[in-house]
């Protein structure tokens, strides 16, 4: 099943230029790809995009079949932007919770209180990402490094069909790196989740996609491997 | 350059405007020292009997108390209008028009608003906390949407994308977020309203304003005086409660989200 597909994709910002111009891309059930190139060219306003975030100024995206601006059901996307989008006061598993705000009803979420199910789920994806220790330590006293851990394990928390990750990678060591795209692709081996990742590093890129492309001029344009 | 000299031209002129329209007579400032001095006469000794010292001590309580209440009710009130006001949070023209009515209740001083409130449920305490929650929600929810727009725009697009609710925005991230500022606003907030408590009482309005309007009309200026020696110790320790409380919310990087309590026993 096709989870994105968009064409003649234009988009920018206020008044200025458009930044992506006549891009066109489809991304099926468990398959990752990515996008890369030079910092500035437009990689994080298509994924903002697809998260619905930016609206399209022209052409056609549909996200798990529903045209923009039609919104995919609640939890259905994940997104980890290139800054995390953390509650930085707020702890690891608060932080980690919130990607099960989905399958929260109005008083549980009043209270602050997770089904079950997303706990349990919260407390595999620490686990699994090597936090379990630091579940009630606020975000803003972690590394780089592992903030970007918290932010990955509330994506897996979310469970999505389709996941947007906007250089979430990052500057990571090689072991952390290692420790990220196990449990990722774990996930997306377990659900067939779709995977659109931006990074600003290649080589990155090839380790994790299936098929990568890079934007330039606006335009995507796939990149043969090697 | 000229736009320089246009801008100043017309400063002098407005200054000029308002010193010959109130007609000021500067004279009188000869005399002040004089008079001054007298008053300074007619206080010392500051009043120290004790039945008047018994009397300014429930007053002061009865300020305290307005001010806590109004502080509690205007913050209960202000938070809701203040995520609606939230241009990040809220539809906008739902923002708009909450910031329109904030804006509107804002228009009045607290000592306008407690005239009004004397007028219409009668001299005493009860009028002072309506007047000073009016004036809390007014002023205290344009800080806090202040509070809530600034924070970061990514944390709310993640779980916006992720399919969070209106709500589980505001609640699981802009106010948790904002928490340190809003709790600060919170102390400046109670502070305020101490020495605004003080003030509407010389209308009837209850606590300690209404003991030193009693005694200005009686030309009693030594308990004025130590009404008025009291009202600046108090605000003095509040003062510095509230600046140690604030510390520990905004100086402490390693500590988890702060909570009430923790700092409240964490005062020394």
């Amino acid at each position: 099943m096709v989870l994105l597909r968009f064409s003649n994709l234009r988009a920018g910002y206020g008044s200025g230029p458009d930044i992506v111009a006549d891009a066109e891309l489809a991304l099926e059930e468990g398959e990752t790809v990515a996008i890369v190139g030079p910092s500035g060219e437009g990689k994080s306003t298509l994924l903002k995009v697809v998260a619905g975030i930016v609206p399209p100024r022209s052409g056609t995206v549909e996200v798990l079949g529903n045209p923009w601006p039609a919104k995919p059901p609640a939890g259905s996307v994940g997104y980890v932007p290139q800054r995390l989008g953390l509650v930085r006061y707020a702890s690891v598993l608060d932080n980690v919770l919130q990607g099960g705000l989905h399958e929260t009803t109005w008083m549980q979420s009043l209270l602050h209180r997770a089904p079950d199910s997303v706990r349990a789920r919260a407390d595999e994806a620490l686990a699994r990402l090597g936090l379990a220790d630091k579940s009630e330590v606020p975000v803003h006293a972690l590394s780089g490094g592992q903030q970007r851990r918290v932010a990955v394990a509330r994506a897996l928390v979310q469970r999505p069909r389709l996941l947007l990750a906007d250089e979430f990678l990052g500057e990571l060591d090689q072991a952390t790196m290692d420790i990220v795209i196990d449990a990722v692709k774990g996930q997306q081996r377990e659900t067939r989740m779709g995977l659109l990742v931006v990074e600003h590093h290649l080589d990155q890129a090839l380790r994790l996609a299936d098929r990568v492309y890079r934007l330039k001029g606006g335009r995507l344009q796939p990149l043969e491997r090697a | 350059m000229k736009r320089n000299w246009i801008g100043t031209a017309v400063l002098v002129l407005a200054v000029l405007w308002a010193v010959l329209g109130l007609n000021l007579q500067a004279a009188r400032l000869g005399e002040a020292p004089g008079a001054l001095q007298r008053l300074a006469q007619d206080a010392w000794p500051p009043a120290l009997d004790e039945s008047f010292l018994w009397e300014l001590a429930h007053a002061m309580q009865e300020t305290l108390q307005i001010a806590l209440l109004s502080t509690v009710a205007g913050a209960l009130l202000a938070l809701p209008l203040a995520i609606l006001s939230t241009r990040t949070l809220a539809p906008g023209p739902l923002a708009a028009a909450a910031r329109l009515l904030a804006s509107a209740i804002r228009v009045l001083p607290s000592l306008l608003w407690a005239i009004f409130a004397v007028l219409v449920v009668g001299l005493g305490p009860l009028a002072g906390i309506l007047a000073m929650t009016l004036y809390t929600v007014g002023y205290l929810s344009k800080q806090q949407y202040e509070a809530l727009e600034g924070v970061p725009r990514d944390a709310l697009e993640a779980v916006r994308a992720m399919g969070a609710n209106r709500f589980q925005q505001s609640w699981h991230v802009a106010l948790p977020e904002a928490g340190n500022a809003l709790r600060s606003q919170l102390l400046f907030m109670f502070e305020y309203n101490v020495r605004a408590s003080s003030i509407i009482g010389l209308v009837g309005a209850g606590g300690i304003g209404q003991l030193i309007s009693i005694h200005l009309r009686f030309f009693n200026y030594g308990h004025v005086l130590t009404i008025v020696l009291l009202l600046f110790a108090t605000v003095a320790v509040l003062d510095v409660v509230s600046h140690r409380v604030r510390r520990r919310f905004v100086e402490a990087p390693q500590s988890r989200r702060p909570r009430w309590q923790e700092a409240v026993a964490g005062l020394e």
